[in-house]
């Protein structure tokens, strides 16, 4: 019974996959500790698949050159006027909270960023190394979705899913129609 | 589980009886202690006492933890993001892939093998009812830490470390206590860049430490080192979620064999 559940998931997965192709480098991130979950009892279908084959097909490598790219992120925390936006790499964006429609932006919500550096560091007069601040730079450009619980735009479901950096687009328009 | 253990165990004694086989000629010179003439040459080269050492610590991964860990999952949990390429430790190059458009990248089948024999030694360390210290100094992820080790029945340091802990215990605590057998480390920096100063404290009092070094991370004075990405929250998620398995694995094959007496 186990055994053939455990069969058929990896089917079902590469036919998820084929309907939506670019939602493969969906599962970084929040919404994927019950995927965690899953994979260590579960042969995962990436497990026969090197690093280097892992990191090449990364949306890491895929964006390229970071500056000015736009990348879909999720608030994971708010402090007042500041928050903290994960967007799947190894630092928080953080940024300040636009005036207009102030309240939607919580953790949780979905938000479109223009990625400026992905850790910020600059080696100072004198020193051998780098000071990092431990946080990426970026741009708040829109929310994309609200929080689940709240009942705003329900609409807008099929969004692409938090933590992928969506293909550069050269207007937000595009982009946020995807 | 219990097969995963049964297995590791049985392999244990085949390996056991492969090396008493070894042994056998060599018996009657070598009994179960080094003589004093060993041990002086053991403390210039450590291999020679290694047919004293008991089977199970002569095992590679005894708990097996080569099929716990698994690339792909230590690639979704983000342990191949390092620092910007400034940062980076001179003694940390040996773990790095390379780098791309200035941002280092660990080879996680380096990070694989590393992170095997760290949680193999927590396990055993476990097993011989040891007590294990966690310890980081990175505010995100201080609660997880101290949860973690609070459900495996361990101990935490999360928060300033005061000088002196491990090594002063009689003028701070007023008493003797004692100390942890093993210290591990989920950050090994403080926020201010510098080393965290339990790592001396722990190198001082003989206490083996294993640490979750960054590309900017100093491994010097560590033990077991694990190169993986310190900051992220999910990346020390997954780090945890394998020591707590390494210490509960320890902990039930220590049940095993009390009651097996």
């Amino acid at each position: 019974m186990l055994r053939s559940l455990f069969a058929t998931r990896p089917a079902l997965r590469q036919m998820s996959r084929i309907k939506k192709f670019s939602t493969e480098a969906s599962t970084g991130g929040e919404e994927s500790i019950i995927d965690f979950v899953e994979t260590i009892t579960e042969t995962s279908e990436a497990q026969d698949k090197s690093f280097a084959t892992l990191l090449r097909s990364s949306k890491f490598m895929q964006l390229g050159d970071f500056n000015g790219r736009l990348v879909v992120g999720k608030i994971v925390q708010r402090i007042q006027e500041d928050v903290y936006i994960d967007f799947g790499l190894k630092f928080n964006a953080v940024c300040k909270v636009p005036a207009v429609n102030s309240e939607a932006y919580r953790s949780g919500a979905r938000v479109l960023i223009r990625l400026i550096d992905s850790e910020l560091s600059e080696r100072f007069l004198g020193s051998r190394k780098d000071l990092t601040l431990l946080e990426a730079d970026a741009v708040l450009v829109r929310l994309l979705s609200n929080v689940p619980g709240s009942v705003r735009r329900p609409a807008q479901q099929q969004k692409p899913p938090p933590n992928v950096p969506v293909a550069p687009e050269s207007s937000p328009e595009n982009v946020a129609n995807v | 589980m219990r097969r995963v253990v049964t297995t590791a165990i049985r392999a244990e004694r085949a390996f056991s009886s492969r090396i008493s086989a070894l042994q056998k000629p060599t018996s009657s010179s070598s009994p179960l202690t080094p003589d004093r003439a060993t041990l002086e040459k053991g403390t210039v080269q450590p291999t020679v006492l290694k047919p004293f050492v008991s089977a199970s610590l002569q095992h590679e991964d005894l708990f097996n933890f080569e099929k716990l860990v698994h690339v792909d999952e230590m690639f979704k949990a983000r342990l191949h993001y390092g620092h910007k390429v400034g940062t980076v430790n001179d003694n940390m190059k040996w773990a790095l892939y390379g780098e791309r458009l200035g941002v280092c990248i660990f080879d996680l089948d380096i990070t694989k093998k590393y992170l095997v024999r760290a949680l193999n030694f927590v396990a055993h360390v476990a097993m011989r009812g040891g007590m294990i210290m966690f310890v980081t100094s990175n505010r995100d992820t201080m609660f997880d830490v101290e949860n973690a080790a609070e459900e495996v029945g361990q101990y935490s340091h999360v928060r300033k470390w005061q000088s002196g802990t491990l090594t002063n215990t009689r003028q701070l605590l007023g008493a003797s206590v004692r100390l942890p057998d093993a210290v591990c480390f989920f950050s090994t920096l403080t926020s201010l860049g510098e080393n965290h100063p339990a790592i001396v404290e722990a190198a001082k009092m003989a206490i083996p430490t294993i640490g979750v070094v960054d590309s900017n991370s100093d491994p010097a004075y560590l033990t077991y080192l694990v190169p993986a990405n310190d900051d992220t929250p999910q990346s020390i998620e997954y780090l945890l979620r394998m020591f707590k398995e390494a210490v509960r694995k320890g902990h039930e094959e220590r049940i095993r064999l009390q009651q097996g007496k």
